[in-house]
């Protein structure tokens, strides 16, 4: 159905301009392309949840079922992901805190313009800037992930943490995706926490100021963190899309810029269903964690 | 000696560039056991003299000058370390909305608790032993329950409660109550200052009750410290007080206050409120001389330039002023045209039968199926007749402003009618709503979020006229100021927007924005209950005014019963959805049917010192879940004559007198048979 709209021949693409016009229909009749635009759609709804993503009709990977193309991308994003993620944040969480109760201080301004910058520096300028400086300058680290070779789910994580230096760069791309946001989050939400009634009452207990700020403030903070955390599983995503580019590791990113360019809809088509599967995760993700940290989400509707 | 000696406390507020002192001259001593009232109107400084003494200030505040002696301590010279081993141990706080001062994701427990650890090292158990220990004293329903709960599981009474029981964790020696009650119904309010009196005797803890609210402190305070614009200007023993106030604002204030009157007042004449005409004054401006002289009817050149200082009479009675009073004023009795001969005819105009509202309940989730109905309002018939102000009163929930919207048609009715006695069918659909909102309008509550913030008061005003496609521009321009100077509000009001103006100010708009259409009825939601006691009475003698010059009929629903008996000629006493007494507005108070109505008006706090506390045992118990109403009568789960017959059989409506119906199956004086309706 695809290539329907973008107007290309599927069949004409993989064998080529010397082919014959018989054998470019013949192609085109044995991948379904000559059925009608419903028909082929049902039979490709039908084989989705069969678990059927079809096979690749890009050039080089023709034929090659595309769940398994796809499979051994999506853990390594998926790792790449989670990696930055937690380190996203475990720097904005303290920095936006330190920055909450340091509030309009030279700390606080400072932080403010840095997280501006990295917040509005796009990823694959960050990136070049990186690699030239880190990797071609100075050659601390290596400018592309060499080390790929991690199968299954937990393979690309034990590269991660086997080879951390080739990971260094790619992380803190991503990581700079999503830390200025996160940080801006958590001062605000800081700053609301700390002028709660409920603070006031723990400290007309007596409460010293690390028990206000760990006990009543801090947990209330986090829960709209935890809200954002869940939209912007989707965005990290669309992320890999350079970052791994840029790197050249064979993770979703890779292989959804890779399938573009190489027409192959089919593999183009399971990308996107991902990333729908991913908004729709990390909703739910969301969802659960609010429950988990916000009682009144847990308990809800007896009030 | 003094447990808690406060003198000359001064606290200020760091501004941009400049600082404002928000509490000035407040001087008191507090013995073990006595309970000192601070009352006064938003924005005096009564909150801020509070935490003053708590040192819980706002980072931009600090008190920068005075005393604050704790058993020989002065807190004001304490470092923040050092003032919090006093914090909740000697001296503790129960603050005035009991939903936001509660962590809303920790257990009750765990907060109630807290205080011990920190200052006993208690353990854990020890800790939850405690808490259960003083949940009891609060007279907290199933307390070891309650320690697992979260806040937002427990109505606003038992949360209340949970702060008090908080408060108490350490038994501290002084306990500072800010407002405690605001935010609480009536039968629950007397609950909650019933437990605080038995606590403060059986621990011989000294109490400041902080409150707006005369009232509260009448007949539980032993003496009153009155504040005006951040000054203690008068300070006495509560009978003192009340009886020969020597301050004229003193004096004005309680000249304002509507009281519930039981007897003493004639059928059918109304008296005026008496109001304080314009402002308190903006702090950050420069004050010279009395802060109350430029409201004050006695106020002379000496008051305009020199500021009196506090002095002392025998009897320990202080205030600050050069010209003070000898007592209460005089009250005024305006018969208006509500007097007893017309009252016998009112003319229905506005027919209610039968009027039943059901919200549907939806689960969570995609298909929100609809699990249950709340019965908002069920089976409420009554009449208003023309130039009639009937009120309708019940504590929260039990479905009054639903009534008030059906009627003006902001929601739809799923039952019964609202219809006007001229017999004209009402059409249906558009011209249904633009014929309702020609005749009927509502006042809202909020004199806040019910102004759009950007639009002009000119636009916000003439815009029913413009829906209504009635005149010209010009037309419209002309009937906007007509409208404004109606509702006392000066012509150039127009061009402003709504932030420019005070609540009670911006109530006047919200009142002439009703008028625009001329409509015969006006209901009004809570008119009243955002303002402060004196700008309370400005509106309530405006809509009076307006009712007498335009004929207008009101609709005034109103939690306060003072108010409510105040302005009505008729009232509706609803108790969740159901309407169980209606009847002339004195005689409904002078001599209720219904035990509910009875316990409502018990439980309101007169502001009279009679010498005797009111002795009413509080109604006990909480209103039920309009999901899942008490069958028979509603009121049976806390009346005390509830027998079998309540629980089988829903109480028919019965006549007691003119015009005086009730449903109940045990009233409190046997149905009248020939009365008329």
């Amino acid at each position: 159905m695809l290539p329907a709209l973008f107007h290309s021949d599927v069949a004409r693409a993989i064998l080529g301009n010397k082919a014959t016009r018989s054998e470019v229909a013949a192609l085109n009749h044995k991948l379904g392309y000559d059925n009608s635009l419903l028909v082929q759609y049902w039979h490709y709804l039908v084989h989705l949840f069969q678990g059927n993503l079809g096979i690749s009709v890009g050039k080089n990977s023709f034929g090659v079922p595309v769940s398994g193309i796809i499979a051994s991308g999506v853990w390594r994003t998926v790792w790449l992901a989670t990696t930055s993620l937690i380190f996203a944040l475990a720097i904005s969480i303290p920095l936006g805190l330190v920055q909450a109760l340091r509030r309009n201080s030279k700390f606080d301004y400072t932080v403010t313009g840095l997280v501006f910058v990295v917040y509005s520096t796009p990823a694959f300028l960050l990136g070049i800037l990186l690699i030239s400086v880190l990797s071609i300058h100075w050659s601390v680290f290596p400018p592309v992930v060499t080390n790929a070779a991690g199968t299954g789910i937990f393979g690309p994580l034990l590269d991660i943490l086997r080879q951390p230096r080739e990971f260094i760069l790619p992380i803190v791309v991503l990581t700079g995706l999503t830390v200025g946001g996160f940080t801006r989050y958590m001062r605000s939400s800081v700053l609301d926490s700390l002028v709660q009634d409920y603070v006031r009452t723990a400290r007309a207990k007596g409460a010293s100021n690390s028990r206000v700020l760990f006990r009543h403030s801090l947990r209330n903070a986090l829960i709209p963190i935890v809200t954002i955390l869940g939209l912007t599983l989707p965005g990290l995503f669309g992320g890999a899309l350079i970052t791994e580019t840029l790197f050249n590791y064979p993770g979703m990113g890779l292989i959804t810029v890779q399938a573009v360019q190489n027409n192959d809809v089919n593999t183009v088509m399971a990308a996107t269903l991902l990333i729908a599967l991913m908004t729709i995760t990390g909703n739910l993700l969301a969802d659960l964690g609010l429950s988990f940290v916000d009682p009144r989400v847990r308990l809800g509707g007896k009030s | 000696m003094p447990v808690l000696s406060v003198r000359n406390l001064r606290t200020e507020f760091a501004l941009r560039e400049t600082s404002v002192a928000a509490v000035e001259n407040i001087s008191f001593d507090l013995e073990a056991g006595e309970c000192l009232g601070i009352v006064g109107e938003s924005g005096c400084g009564k909150t801020t003299t509070g935490l003053s003494i708590m040192q819980l200030l706002p980072a931009n505040g600090r008190v920068s000058g005075g005393q604050i002696i704790l058993d020989g301590v002065d807190l004001a010279q304490l470092d923040d370390k050092q003032m919090r081993s006093f914090r909740g141990n000697q001296i503790a706080l129960i603050p005035q909305d009991p939903l936001t001062s509660l962590n809303p994701i920790q257990k009750i427990g765990q907060q109630i608790g807290e205080g011990l650890r920190i200052h006993r090292g208690a353990t854990k158990e020890q800790a939850r032993k405690r808490a259960i220990e003083v949940l009891e004293m609060v007279s907290m329903p199933r307390p070891a329950e309650r320690l697992d709960q979260y806040p937002f599981e427990l109505s606003g009474g038992l949360r209340q409660r949970v702060m008090i029981a908080m408060a108490l964790v350490c038994e501290p020696k002084v306990l500072i109550a800010d407002e405690p009650t605001t935010a609480l119904d009536v039968t629950i309010q007397a609950q909650i200052l019933d437990i605080l009196d038995r606590l403060r005797a059986e621990l011989n803890m000294a109490m400041i009750l902080i409150t707006h609210d005369m009232g509260v402190i009448a007949n539980r305070a032993d003496r009153v410290a009155v504040m005006y614009a951040g000054e203690m200007i008068e300070a006495s023993k509560t009978a003192g007080l009340f009886q020969e106030m020597r301050h004229p604002y003193t004096q004005s204030l309680l000249a304002s206050v509507p009281v519930l009157s039981q007897a003493n007042q004639k059928s059918g004449s109304r008296s005026r409120l008496m109001s304080i005409p314009g402002l308190p004054p903006t702090l950050t401006e420069q004050l010279i001389g009395c802060r109350f002289a430029p409201r004050c009817e006695y106020a002379t050149s000496q008051c305009r330039s020199t500021s009196p200082d506090l002095t002392t009479t025998s009897d320990e009675h202080s205030y600050a002023c050069f010209h003070p009073v000898s007592g209460p004023a005089p009250v005024e009795v305006v018969l208006s045209h509500h007097d007893a001969t017309e009252m016998q005819a009112p003319t229905p105009f506005l027919r209610v039968e039968n009027l039943v509202k059901e919200f549907p309940i939806r689960s969570n989730g995609v298909i929100r199926r609809k699990t249950g109905i709340i019965n908002a309002v069920s089976d409420v018939s009554f009449e208003v007749g023309r130039g009639e102000t009937f009120g309708l009163v019940g504590e929260s929930g039990c479905g009054k402003t639903t009534v008030g919207r059906l009627i003006v048609g902001l929601e739809e009715l799923t039952g019964g009618s609202v219809t006007f006695e001229t017999g004209e069918q009402e059409p249906e659909g558009r011209a249904g709503e633009m014929y309702r909102s020609q005749q009927r309008q509502m006042m809202f509550q909020d004199p806040y979020s019910s102004l759009d913030p950007r639009q002009r008061v000119e636009d916000i005003v003439s815009e029913p006229l413009e829906i209504h496609q009635i005149g010209t521009k010009q037309d419209r321009q002309a009937r906007v100021k007509q409208l404004l100077a109606s509702v006392g509000l000066p012509p150039d009001a127009a061009a402003r927007y709504p932030h420019e103006f005070s609540g009670g100010q911006r109530q006047r708009i919200g009142l002439a924005r009703a008028l625009a259409l001329n409509p015969q009825l006006i209901v009004a939601d809570e008119p009243v209950s955002a303002l402060d006691v004196s700008i309370q009475a400005q509106v309530l003698n405006l809509m009076q005014d307006l009712q007498d010059e335009l004929g207008l009929s009101y609709i005034l629903i109103s939690h306060d019963l003072a108010v409510v008996q105040h302005a009505s000629d008729r009232i509706g006493v609803m108790y969740l959805g159901k309407l169980v007494e209606v009847g002339p507005a004195d005689e409904v108070f002078r001599n209720p049917v219904h035990p509910y109505t009875r316990a409502l008006i018990d439980a309101v706090p007169v502001p009279v010192v009679d010498g005797s506390v009111q002795m009413h045992k509080p109604l006990e118990g909480e209103i039920p879940s309009a999901a899942n109403p008490p069958s028979g009568c509603r009121f049976r789960t806390r009346c005390a004559f509830a027998d079998d017959i309540c629980v089988e059989v829903q109480p028919e409506v019965n006549f007691y007198g003119d015009g005086h119906t009730a449903a109940c199956h045990h009233p409190l004086r046997s149905p009248v048979l020939n009365a008329k309706k």
